[in-house]
């Protein structure tokens, strides 16, 4: 396993916002992380960080805690927030040797691993440049190239299609399916379901603070007795959501 | 919430942060070392007045001082939501920018007194105490008739530094015949009158928004790289810029050094060199420094300015380490938090015992005979480094979780 979440309970103060969150991501795994805007995804993925730390509960990242060693646990993930986070006085290539720095990397290693990830990203040539100036889009394709020239075992991304346009949407999702044959696992929050539904091998459903629904698209419209429905419909069910509408 | 409402809200906003950056400017080491240089300089200054023959350069100094002194500086206050916020009430906004141009006055009333009390000693040599009189007299004048014309200006198609260039030149000029020709002064009033309606005639129908919050948002940054040669300043726009000639100088690690235990000094040097203001900062107090050394020429009072100076720069280095230490990456990254310390120990030391050297080489040139004395300054530079950076590791620890 390589994330596994055990009852979790926590948030930024003494009040919790996630309660009793417990799911897993297996070895060669896309999960979405599905839930409405405040729905605790992104507290979720602080309490996984290591930002936070849980009032009660456990979480284990390829079997080892955050208590326990937190450099090796943290070698094991890549994150990629949802607004890209720049260093303003560096340039793309001084992001990509900082990050090879920071997990071990030798520096002909790092440029080999960031070669196909820049052209991907249609980001060769621009090495020399300082990624603050560029456009929104193009920043987020440095924090993935930063990430994926990691390789760990898990990559925590946080609303991934913002921002990218979709000749990048879809160099994104060949990369994670590519990293996924190669049995790294994704944890990934979203609100894009129609995308997710794409891609995702199973889907954690949050829904104020607590997990309504786990399992794969197929699992989950079992539990509902709806055989045909999208995961739109299935989240819309779980969530109670259409009481609202 | 009315136009009136609105300026005294902004106004006490900004009253509390110069109060709260006060603070920090004005602790007692500034004040001290403020008594002894002004006090010596003044010193000097008198002494220089009473041994000097008249010229007719003390007044085109003195005129070029001064209008430096009555330069425009203009806050609107505004903020970026303004634009969009306030856009319909744009014709009920006279009370508030009536406010903000008192506010602007009075703010630049202490640099414009000093500068005038200076100008008046310099211009002393040459006039007599009702010449004088008049000069002052024209100098406020001018003071006050810059500031509205400069704000009408920003409604136009003119840009900042064409507007501040044409009121230098014309305060300069009128200045300085003044001086000569005290009869001329009437004329001033009449010249910037002159001066108001050309830039009224060619403002925007409407108020520029973009413009006037443009200008205000220059112009706190201004204010805030300012504060930020004494304490730390948080969200300062543009803070970083990229200087390919110094890129030479920065240190590229290969092989064993390509590790966690030195990417944080990779990246102070990098934050140091590319910072937009720092390296510029610490090269002006060197050149002020040595100025100074040189205009007093009084061996222990070059040792305080030099003291003070490194004092000065330590400071200005520790905005990096806490730039640096509160970011998410460094929580992220598997590296240990004690890195970044150590990392930033290595980094602060070498450069600031390579520029206490430098003042210290400048010292040594000065007083030639005292050369043993400026040994002070690099050790001086090594604890006074070790002292602060203690402070700001403690102050981390403390909002560390």
């Amino acid at each position: 396993m390589v994330l596994k979440l055990n009852n979790v309970t926590g948030g930024y103060s003494k009040t919790p916002i996630i309660h009793d969150v417990t799911f897993e991501v297996k070895r060669s795994q896309i999960t979405g992380l599905v839930g409405l805007n405040g729905a605790g995804k992104s507290t979720t993925i602080k309490h996984i960080l290591g930002l936070l730390t849980p009032h009660s509960g456990e979480i284990e990242v390829s079997d080892r805690k955050i208590q326990e060693d937190v450099e090796l646990y943290r070698k094991n993930i890549a994150y990629i927030p949802e607004t890209p986070i720049l260093y303003e006085e560096l340039t793309l290539k001084e992001h990509i040797f900082m990050t090879a720095m920071a997990y071990g990397i030798t520096e002909g290693e790092a440029l080999n691993r960031a070669k196909p990830l820049l052209k991907t990203f249609r980001l060769d040539g621009k090495l020399d440049m300082f990624p603050t100036h560029f456009s929104k889009g193009m920043k987020q394709k440095v924090m993935l190239i930063c990430a994926f020239m990691v390789e760990p075992d898990l990559y925590i991304i946080d609303e991934p299609f913002l921002g990218l346009d979709p000749l990048g949407i879809e160099s994104l999702i060949q990369l994670l399916i590519k990293e996924r044959n190669a049995g790294r696992s994704v944890l990934m929050s979203t609100h894009i379901l129609a995308t997710a539904e794409r891609y995702c091998d199973k889907y954690t459903i949050i829904h104020e603070g607590k997990i309504v629904g786990d399992g794969t698209l197929e699992d989950l419209r079992k539990q509902l007795n709806m055989p045909d429905a999208t995961l739109d419909e299935l989240y819309i069910e779980i969530t109670g959501s259409h009481q609202y509408e | 919430m009315n136009s009136k409402q609105l300026f005294n809200t902004r106004l006490k906003e900004d009253i509390g942060l110069r109060a709260y950056y006060s603070k920090y400017i004005f602790n007692s080491h500034f004040l001290l070392f403020l008594t002894i240089t002004i006090g010596v300089f003044i010193y000097s200054l008198v002494g220089f007045i009473q041994d000097a023959e008249p010229s007719i350069w003390y007044l085109l100094i003195g005129s070029i001082v001064l209008s430096l002194s009555v330069m425009p500086s203009y806050r609107s206050l505004l903020k970026e939501a303004d634009g969009l916020f306030l856009l319909p009430y744009e014709s009920h906004m006279k009370t508030y920018f009536q406010g903000t141009l008192r506010y602007s006055l009075a703010l630049n009333v202490v640099l414009m007194v000093l500068g005038v009390a200076l100008s008046a000693l310099l211009i002393s040599i040459n006039l007599s105490l009702s010449h004088i009189i008049i000069v002052v007299l024209a100098a406020l004048v001018i003071y006050v008739f810059h500031l509205i014309i400069y704000r009408v200006a920003i409604n136009s198609k003119w840009n900042h530094w064409s507007v501040i260039g044409l009121l230098f030149v014309t305060s300069v000029v009128t200045l300085f015949l003044t001086m000569m020709f005290p009869w001329l002064a009437p004329l001033i009033p009449v010249a910037l009158i002159g001066l108001y309606i050309f830039f009224s005639k060619q403002v925007h129908t409407n108020l520029n928004w973009f413009r006037y919050i443009n200008h205000e948002k220059d112009a706190r940054n201004r204010y805030f790289r300012v504060v930020s040669m004494f304490a730390n300043v948080a969200h300062m726009d543009g803070q970083y810029k990229r200087r390919r000639y110094l890129d030479k100088l920065l240190p590229n690690f290969k092989k064993d050094k390509f590790n966690k235990e030195n990417m944080y000094e990779y990246l102070f040097y990098r934050s140091f060199m590319r910072d937009n203001d720092l390296p510029m900062i610490i090269l002006r107090l060197i050149i002020i420094a040595a100025i100074i050394m040189i205009w007093l020429n009084i061996w222990w009072v070059s040792i305080v300015i030099g003291v003070f100076v490194i004092y000065l720069i330590v400071l200005q280095m520790n905005q990096i380490y806490s730039q640096q230490a509160y970011l998410l990456w460094p929580k992220i990254w598997p590296v240990k938090r004690s890195y970044i310390q150590e990392s930033y120990i290595r980094y602060s030391n070498k450069l600031v015992v390579v520029l206490s050297l430098i003042i210290a080489v400048v010292f040594i040139l000065v007083h030639l005979e005292q050369f043993y004395m400026a040994a002070i300054l690099p050790i001086w530079g090594y604890l006074i480094n070790r002292v602060l950076s203690k402070g700001i590791y403690k102050k981390e620890s403390m909002l560390s979780d």
